[in-house]
């Protein structure tokens, strides 16, 4: 999570913050605009028009409702826009004004698509990596280990370290909105 | 162990004998199950691990260096049609000292046929400005606009703002300019207008 100090300076239209904030929440964006859209190119448009659109609204940024929840809320969005955009060129519709289009099954769970890629960009790098190999490419820890160039009990004791900070995360929120 | 020791193996290893047998007396945790089980499929998604492009952090930056500046508070853009015709016509003079950059657009489109004779197309290059968007569009099998009617460019805001980019009557090599970007008005659409007005005809012709 950026610090106080550069949300600050990019409320304040700081163009140096920016890439602070992009660098910490690029990968969230990203994650929801690619679970939502299903296209590459497309999430990474997204990503773009997100940090513009939050730039420019930054003046009007409320410190007490949180810069993740704010940030998501402009990049999902984003990404309606973008979905309806295409798919009125889909149906090759000619009606200018703002019609009303069914968004698609992927746009649910977008929330908990965010939590959790924060989450896991918020783990040290060597944590983030164990995470990686067993959940994403699906390792055994002994594969992990000798992936990742260091003893099985390191890859354990890591993977111990990085699930206690997911699910403390994680975990309380999922509790406190059961 | 505590609850958050239990969750943690939970989401390493899925439903454990360890894990039944503190569920079974633990009212909380047997709550979130739910949840932890798609805590653990979002971990397994590609979608979790993937990152934008190396080229993408760029154009953000050049995007926010390039904006026009942001609104403050109380200055909220019109969300009604905005008939801004800023058709200002962009004049080539080599003579005199007076050169057009022909550098390189900053993006180019090919505009998709919607209701025009075939073989007919359009192609609009932008050229980011701290003033707005220098457009240069190229059309090709179009036929004059007949009596009073003319050919007239829009560009549409996510939010459906349109701002008018500039009219023409027949194809060929048009300039015009826009007070606005594309970044912020990304739908670029040509229609075929009868005659004046603020609104467009919804003659589409050429979308984006």
């Amino acid at each position: 999570m950026p610090d106080e100090r550069t949300i600050r300076h990019f409320v304040a239209g700081d163009e140096r913050a920016v890439r602070d904030v992009y660098r910490e929440f690029s990968g969230a964006v990203f994650t929801i605009a690619l679970t939502a859209l299903r296209e590459r190119s497309l999430a990474e448009e997204v990503v773009q028009e997100t940090f513009t659109r939050a730039w420019r609204a930054s003046a009007r940024f409320d410190p007490a409702r949180g810069f993740g929840p704010w940030l998501y809320a402009i990049a999902r969005r984003v990404a309606v826009d973008v979905y309806r955009r295409e798919r009125r060129h889909e149906r090759d519709r000619v009606d200018v004004e703002a019609d009303v289009v069914a968004l698609s099954p992927s746009f649910e769970g977008l929330w908990e698509a965010w939590q959790v890629r924060s989450a896991v960009d918020a783990l040290p790098a060597e944590e983030r990596a164990v995470i990686e190999a067993t959940h994403y490419r699906d390792l055994t820890m002994e594969m992990a280990a000798e992936e990742l160039g260091v003893p099985v009990g390191t890859v354990k004791s890591r993977s111990y370290r990085a699930h206690r900070r997911l699910a403390h995360r994680l975990g309380h929120i999922r509790e406190a909105t059961a | 162990m505590t609850c958050d020791d239990h969750r943690a193996r939970f989401l390493a290893e899925g439903a454990t004998p360890a894990w039944s047998g503190h569920a079974g007396t633990c009212v909380a945790c047997r709550a979130v199950v739910p949840e932890l089980d798609s805590l653990r499929r979002r971990l397994a998604d590609p979608d979790s691990w993937q990152s934008p492009g190396p080229g993408v952090e760029e154009r953000v930056l050049d995007a926010v260096a390039g904006s026009p500046g942001r609104r403050r508070p109380g200055q909220e853009r019109p969300r009604w049609w905005v008939a801004v015709a800023v058709a200002a016509a962009l004049v080539l003079v080599v003579a005199g000292g007076l050169a057009l950059n022909r550098d390189r657009p900053d993006w180019s489109l090919r505009l998709e046929a919607v209701d025009v004779p075939i073989g007919a197309g359009a192609v609009i290059s932008g050229w980011n400005t701290a003033a707005g968007t220098r457009l240069e569009l190229i059309v090709s099998g179009l036929p004059p606009a007949e009596g009073h009617g003319y050919y007239e460019i829009w560009m549409t805001s996510p939010d459906g703002a349109h701002v008018s980019a500039g009219t023409f009557r027949a194809g060929g090599r048009i300039s015009t300019w826009a007070g606005v970007t594309r970044a912020e008005y990304p739908r670029i659409w040509i229609t075929l207008e009868a005659g004046a007005g603020p609104d467009s005809s919804r003659t589409v012709i050429f979308d984006s």
